[in-house]
């Protein structure tokens, strides 16, 4: 597959997936568009592995982490998340909605970046493992600490039953 | 998956749903990726010379940056959508844009600006015009204001706020926030765009029930009144693409049409946790020709249909095809088609949104058997 085949027919679900890591539409956007351009100079490489778009995926979690990490040093992260409507505007299943995606975007990145692979890229947590390089353990450990977070905050009973 | 598994999946699915501009996508990345591998090479070649200066003592022939590539020029090629004959204007009947994507309620005046893109979908219609002298201008119709201000999403990353239409950092000063939808704004008054780039906004009703914003860059205002000026809403246009579905799934339509002849450049700030810094977009003026229809198959699933032509000469011609559907070569990814056989372009269709079903071959096999591809993707005034 090209590099051109490849953007095509997976540039949109990265986008999306960096919507996800990111929290903020244009950032996405340049963290597309940034981890494309690096995977453009290596493409015969990465093309020639197994499964591309897992290398891809992982380039896409690492450029976010560093980022973030760059970007911590130099701007002041606000705590809110400005882009999205106030809660406010907003009816009762949105609202929910919007609240989950309030308590997900303030979850430690590894957290998030594990709950985005598996609920919305609905990955196995070995794949999940592969792409953050780390091992199936560390990815279910995350989920677990992420899961109950969220049913601390989101007022959900411990015994739900959500995968560990 | 238990209550809390459906909340987390619906609460990502939302935040991640959204268009998303593949071919711009490429572009940048393709633009980018060329430039990161110049600077390594030139990299590569300061160190060997280096080298070579520490006494080496040898002769070194050091590998000098590859010649940056030509700047492109875009293309002379004009074209204006046909007009639509029979069909009412925006200013007869306004509840009638985007509604019908083979259809652009709204013309422009050739003499003054010339459309390089055009986009009918979901109730919005917009273009992008060639002013002249390399300036831009954006034009988004609707029938309500909402739509205008967030109904596409190429034009909303440029020059308006977000898709939930809330004030974030690269709005427009005239933007109220909350009120981002109101009516009154559309009231004829320019407005500078923001405050880090030299870009200029109208807003006005031509006829009550009919809503326009209009973008362009300049010193001045007076830009996006001749963008303005040019428009015409009492004719409708056909949204020709240089590719063409004739046949659909049971239950099918094609619900988006979407065309851009050539890029022009469009500075873009991007807003980072409250911040605005001024970058220049990535994608500058370009020669290729982007088209993407969507067909809505039954069962809320969608089939983008995308088509992307280089005329540049080192443009491949793909030719690695698995599999042969409807009498076409066609190199089958299990999820995403790609259409072989077309000089310098890429043809694709395939399944983009992982919380849809997957289109079966049947649905593929008829749209790839109804394809019509101009016979000049280079030659807009043939397109159907």
């Amino acid at each position: 597959m090209t590099f051109e085949e490849y953007v095509s027919s997976r540039g949109p679900a990265l986008v999306r997936l960096a919507r996800l890591l990111t929290g903020d539409e244009h950032r996405a956007e340049d963290l597309t568009q940034d981890v494309l351009a690096r995977a453009y100079v290596h493409w015969r490489k990465i093309a020639r592995a197994d499964h591309p778009d897992v290398y891809v995926r992982r380039m896409m979690v690492n450029a976010n982490t560093s980022w973030w990490r760059r970007r911590s040093s130099r701007e002041l992260v606000t705590a809110e998340f400005a882009d999205r409507p106030g809660r406010g505007d907003l009816g009762g299943d949105a609202a929910d909605r919007d609240e989950m995606w309030r308590l997900i975007l303030g979850l430690p990145g590894r957290q998030r970046a594990v709950l985005v692979l598996r609920y919305y890229e609905d990955l196995d947590d070995p794949t999940i493992a592969q792409i953050l390089g780390c091992s199936p353990v560390t990815v279910r450990t995350h989920a677990m600490r992420a899961l109950s977070q969220l049913r601390e905050r989101h007022g959900v009973p411990t015994t739900n039953g959500s995968r560990p | 998956m238990t209550n809390l598994d459906e909340r987390i999946a619906r609460a990502l699915r939302e935040q991640a749903d959204g268009p998303v501009d593949t071919d711009r996508l490429l572009t940048a990345a393709v633009n980018g990726g060329r430039a990161r591998r110049r600077r390594r090479r030139a990299v590569l070649g300061a160190a060997l010379g280096v080298a070579v200066l520490l006494g080496a003592g040898v002769a070194l022939r050091t590998p000098s940056a590859a010649p940056p590539q030509p700047a492109v020029t875009p293309s002379p090629v004009v074209v204006t959508p046909p007009r639509a004959p029979g069909v009412a204007g925006a200013a007869q009947r306004p509840a009638s844009i985007g509604t019908d994507p083979q259809l652009l309620h709204f013309g422009v005046d050739p003499s003054a600006a010339k459309p390089v893109a055009w986009r009918s979908a979901g109730q919005v219609e917009s273009m992008r015009l060639d002013l002249g002298g390399g300036v831009q201008a954006m034009v988004i119709v609707a029938a309500d204001p909402r739509t205008v201000e967030t109904g596409d999403l190429s034009q909303l990353r440029d020059i308006g706020p977000d898709k939930a239409g809330t004030a974030s950092g690269d709005k427009d000063l005239a933007s109220p926030g909350p009120d981002v939808d109101a009516p009154s704004r559309y009231n004829g008054v320019i407005r500078q765009l923001d405050r880090v780039t030299k870009g200029w906004v109208l807003r006005w009703q031509p006829v009550p029930g009919l809503y326009v914003r209009v973008a362009a860059l300049g010193e001045t205002s007076a830009e996006v009144r001749r963008a303005a000026e040019a428009l015409r809403f009492d004719e409708a246009r056909r949204c020709v693409a240089p590719v063409q579905l004739t046949a659909l799934p049971p239950g099918a339509r094609i619900s988006a049409c979407e065309v851009a002849v050539r890029q022009l450049f469009w500075p873009r700030i991007v807003n980072v946790a409250g911040t605005t810094t001024p970058t220049q977009m990535p994608v500058a003026a370009s020669d290729h020709t982007e088209a993407a229809l969507t067909v809505a198959l039954k069962g809320a699933a969608t089939l983008p249909v995308r088509l992307y032509y280089s005329p540049r000469p080192s443009s491949p011609d793909r030719t690695n095809a698995n599999r042969t559907i409807a009498g076409r070569p066609v190199f089958d990814t299990g999820d995403f088609w790609q259409v072989r056989g077309i000089p310098k372009t890429l043809l694709s269709m395939g399944h983009e949104n992982r919380w849809e079903r997957s289109p079966t071959d049947a649905e593929v096999s008829t749209v790839i058997g109804g394809l019509r591809v101009a016979d000049d993707l280079g030659e807009p005034t043939g397109w159907q």
